[in-house]
């Protein structure tokens, strides 16, 4: 119990007025001298215990009337904390938050999961109190307020939820929950809460921990999980398409590998994969014979493209419950040659001398005649000519560059190095004998660029100890391939002498020696990458490039640094897209044709920024093909994809419900202030007083007729 | 005139007091001629012949019938009856909402009496009684003693609580012949004693008259507010609101004066209800009316 007027409880004090009215007129006495004493003494034996217990009613009467109308006036409540109560009845302030990840889309048989929210929410909605304030906020993996702040309009908020659409985002209520509970934090004399309506699927409830932590810390805010969709049992879900070969070119075989999950609780056979091409032109198919419960397995399918230029191709599984993963697209570039510049010392010299020699063949091994048909050109370069031949227009399409045995860059070379990785491209550095350390390390340039710091080379111990590459645990795209015994075995790799890496943070080891010394190291720097190897390409350190790992760890580095060309080009749902554009479309207006749509709408101007001409679009809510043009020319595809995560529609483990549910604010005085009203008591106690005082005054008017 | 007697200060002396009752026994007999206590406690004596002018009253029926002869009755010439006046003085009396306390009223009362009886020649004593009687003044026929007995009355003073019984039992001894006793009080006395005081006045062959002296705050109790009444009989004394007892107590006041109507009811006295609140004079003559018709039937 408590009061709005504390101060009004002062009153009580009028208590005493009734009690000393009472004693006055006890001490305000007359006397007489009486005869017939014997009679008044017998009246007064028989009166005065009636006489005293009628005083003592009126006197409690009277001070009950008093006491009521003191605590109607000092306006007492029932509090309680926040979000104790169950179903509260009074108002009450609530934050609604409505998953619209990809995965409230999926069919409930009669309506999609997301409708039956906003249904569920809307019958809620009717059966609050006039008074409560109500917010709402769509929540996925970001928190996307509609009515930030809860108000009192329950018919915008109904406007507003009507309004909503599921996307094709992933799910993480964390970001939703911080939100909710600042809008609220700030709001008393209700009681709140956060009404998450959600599938209940595990994957939003990763960060379980944390919010419980939220919960635990906000006591006075009541999370209310409302979970409205039944168990799913089956689903399959393409979880990835991506092209092996890293680069396409048109007129070559492309392979493209599509994993499928199986997110339910049956194997799945002659699950049949296909693939198409824009305009839904058919690309090929390919059977999964058969799929367990909880395990990928992949479909391979080749095409080809007929010209270069961005494409895109979409892989499609036959339609289930949620649909959203049943098929899934990848944009790409298809390229017409892929050019790549080997810069050695002396590329003139015999083959069995040159630095580049080995790692020419890994990159196109085929027999010449063969090669010039290949969509990749190798070009060797000399060292004094790469700043040339990089900034040369006509070599812009220069997938990637290799130094081979390189000695020290000059500053020119490192600068057009530099400017050639961050706008894209890829840069693989095989030190050797020729390398002069401390130059590397004075050059200011090389030492940003590199992903590792070089080194001077080791002693060789090729007659007392040599050291190998890792036996396995690959944790690289590059050489997971050979976490599989099967694939050979890199540690067969021998190094006499190396030069020692420390890599810089966040950079990945691709691979390490057997001492655990890295041996190669990646690194993004702009929107390239950088390759360091511990060895030259040169069996004169280490039987790499005589190894036959090394032709297919140099196509898969080749596939790994080119793929950079369309890792822009797969952006999660939200994700903008940046892409750098030639400077001559800069000011000019691009287009976008959305997955939904089918023309393209204005969408902005190519921009300018620190240097750099560029095309930036960030409605990518919508998973699928996104399409922009300059005027009628095409300037880029990209696709936005499903979180794979979503196909997961395991639901959450019920303790985590339990606990939040579980827990119960501890009342302290520094909780007050985050008590909420339930009850009011003054009209109450105000209806009492007037029945009190009616009774007293007819309780006195009979009882001073009684003794009159 | 009567107003001015009415004075407490008046009534205090004697002289006052026989002024007083004169006045008062005088505005009675203007008019009446005749006594109204005649008749009472003659003795009769022989018969004789009747002669014209004999009041008819006298006249012997029984002889008529049996002898066809008219005899008047005579009554001897000392047989004058003896009125006593028996006033309380027990310190109840004292009480008086008004100018006149019940005592003052007593008094006067039984001065008038007393003056009526003596001049119709007829005797009187006067007994001072409360525990006991205090004074007693032997009977007199003498009209010139009547000054004596006023200043008797004036003098007297009431104290202490009342034996009745054992009053009115000294005064049934005093009282050998028959008469009449005229008992003055508010008799807020035991009532088996007064009971037994009758019962011994009346077998001695008295006539009982019992004059109620009672105040009207006595009969209405009309005290509002917080009230210390002090017990004029003793040293007790009692607060209480009259608001909450006015109904039990007037309702055992008047039981009391059922019953002490029902006892001289019982005892063949007559009883007169004496306000203080109404003049000596009303109430004399409403009794002396009542008297006189009763006795002419």
């Amino acid at each position: 119990m408590n009061f709005l007027n504390p101060l009004m409880l002062s009153g009580l004090a009028a208590l005493s007025v009734p009690v000393v009215i009472h004693f006055l007129n006890r001490f305000r006495v007359k006397t007489t001298d009486w005869g017939a004493m014997r009679f008044l003494m017998e009246s007064v034996r028989q009166n005065q215990r009636r006489v005293n217990l009628q005083d003592l009613l009126l006197l409690l009467l009277r001070l009950l009337l008093v006491a009521l109308a003191v605590l109607a006036f000092a306006r007492p409540v029932q509090k309680a904390l926040a979000g104790l109560g169950r179903e509260s009845k009074g108002p009450i302030a609530a934050v609604v938050l409505l998953d619209n990840s990809a995965s409230m889309g999926r069919s409930l048989g009669a309506e999609v999961c997301f409708d039956r929210a906003k249904r569920t929410i809307t019958t809620w909605a009717d059966a609050l109190d006039s008074q409560s304030l109500v917010g709402l906020c769509l929540v996925s993996n970001r928190a996307e307020p509609l009515i930030p702040k809860p108000g009192p309009d329950l018919g915008l908020f109904r406007k507003v939820l009507g309004e909503a659409e599921v996307g094709d985002r992933g799910s993480d209520l964390l970001p939703g929950l911080r939100l909710a509970v600042e809008s609220l934090k700030n709001i008393t004399g209700m009681p709140r809460e956060i009404r998450i309506y959600t599938d209940g699927q595990g994957a939003a409830w990763l960060k379980s921990g944390e919010i419980l932590k939220l919960a635990t810390d906000h006591p006075e805010i009541r999370f209310i999980p409302v979970v409205v969709a039944d168990k799913l049992t089956d689903n399959l879900g393409i979880v990835s398409v991506r092209a092996e070969s890293g680069t396409v070119a048109a007129y070559q075989p492309a392979r493209f590998q599509v994993e499928v999950a199986n997110h339910g609780d049956k194997a799945v056979e002659n699950v049949r994969v296909a693939l198409s091409l824009e305009n839904n032109r058919s690309a090929g198919d390919a059977t999964i014979a058969h799929l367990d419960p909880g395990a990928t397995a992949s479909a391979v399918i080749t095409t080809s493209f007929a010209e270069a230029g961005p494409a895109s191709v979409t892989a499609s599984i036959p339609a289930d419950a949620f649909a959203a993963d049943n098929h899934r697209s990848v944009a790409l570039e298809v390229v017409s040659q892929t050019n790549v510049l080997i810069c050695e010392e002396d590329p003139a010299a015999p083959p069995i001398d040159r630095d580049g020699f080995y790692l020419a063949n890994a990159v196109i091994p085929l027999s010449p005649d063969q090669a010039v048909r290949h969509f990749m050109a190798v070009t060797f370069v000399k060292p004094s000519d790469l700043a040339a031949e990089l900034t040369n227009s006509s070599n812009a399409a220069v997938q990637a560059v290799f130094l081979c045995n390189p000695a020290a860059p000059s500053t020119a070379d490192a600068g057009a190095l530099r400017d050639y990785v961050r706008t894209g491209g890829s840069l693989v550095i095989f030190p050797g004998p020729r390398t002069l350390v401390p130059e590397w390390k004075k050059n200011e340039i090389l030492s940003d660029l590199l992903p590792a710091t070089l080194g001077e080379p080791t002693p060789d111990n090729e007659e007392t100890q040599s050291l190998t590459w890792q036996s396995g645990t690959f944790n690289h795209p590059v050489t997971e391939l050979w976490n599989d015994p099967a694939q050979g075995r890199l540690s067969a790799v021998k190094v006499f002498r190396h030069f020692p890496l420390t890599p810089k943070p966040d950079r990945r080891v691709i691979a390490a020696l057997s001492d655990g010394a890295p041996v190669a190291v990646e690194g993004k720097y702009g929107e390239g990458s950088v390759v360091l190897f511990a060895t030259p390409a040169t069996p004169d350190l280490s039987n790499l490039p005589l190894h036959p790992a090394f032709v297919p760890l140099t196509q898969r580095l080749m596939s790994y640094v080119n793929r950079k060309n369309d890792a822009g080009l797969a952006l999660s749902p939200g994700e903008a897209f940046r892409r750098t554009v030639p400077s001559e479309f800069r000011g000019e207006d691009f287009s976008v044709q959305r997955p939904d749509s089918d023309a393209a709408h204005s969408a902005g101007q190519v921009a300018a920024d620190d240097g750099q001409t560029y095309v930036r679009y960030a409605l990518t809510d919508k998973a699928g093909v996104y399409h922009v043009r300059v005027g009628p020319d095409p300037l880029a595809t990209f696709a936005v994809q499903l979180d794979p995560a979503e196909s997961d529609l395991h639901p959450v483990d019920p303790s985590v419900f339990a606990a939040l549910d579980a827990i119960k604010p501890a009342v302290t005085s520094g909780q007050s202030s985050q008590m909420v009203i339930t009850h009011e008591y003054w009209a109450a106690l105000i209806w009492a007083a007037a029945a009190f005082f009616v009774l007293e005054a007819l309780l006195a008017h009979r009882l001073s007729h009684a003794r009159a | 005139m009567t107003a001015d007697l009415l004075d407490p200060d008046a009534v205090s002396r004697g002289e006052a007091l026989g002024l007083m009752a004169r006045k008062i026994v005088e505005g009675y007999r203007v008019g009446e001629h005749r006594s109204p206590f005649q008749g009472f406690a003659i003795e009769f004596a022989q018969h004789r012949e009747y002669a014209p002018g004999d009041d008819m009253r006298h006249l012997d029926w029984k002889v008529l019938g049996r002898s066809d002869r008219y005899y008047i009755k005579q009554y001897e010439q000392d047989t004058n009856f003896v009125a006593h006046l028996v006033v309380d003085g027990s310190a109840s009396m004292n009480y008086g909402s008004g100018k006149l306390t019940k005592l003052h009223y007593a008094k006067i009362l039984a001065s008038c009496l007393a003056h009526l009886v003596l001049l119709q020649r007829d005797a009187v004593a006067l007994a001072l009684v409360d525990t006991a009687v205090r004074e007693y003044l032997p009977r007199t026929d003498n009209l010139q003693r009547i000054n004596h007995i006023m200043d008797r009355l004036a003098a007297f003073q009431a104290t202490g609580e009342t034996r009745l019984g054992a009053a009115l039992e000294q005064v049934a001894r005093e009282a050998r012949r028959r008469g009449i006793t005229v008992l003055i009080s508010d008799f807020f006395d035991d009532e088996e004693g007064l009971a037994k005081g009758l019962e011994r006045l009346t077998y001695a062959g008295n006539e009982v008259i019992v004059f109620q002296i009672l105040d009207p705050y006595e009969l209405t109790f009309p005290f509002q507010g917080t009230w210390r009444f002090k017990d004029l009989e003793s040293t007790a004394d009692l607060k209480t609101v009259p608001d909450d007892i006015r109904k039990n107590y007037l309702k055992n006041f008047e039981e009391f004066r059922t019953r002490i109507r029902r006892i001289c009811e019982k005892y063949q006295a007559h009883y007169v209800l004496a306000d203080t609140s109404r003049s000596i004079a009303e109430t004399l003559s409403a009794y002396l009316a009542f008297r006189q018709g009763t006795y002419r039937k």
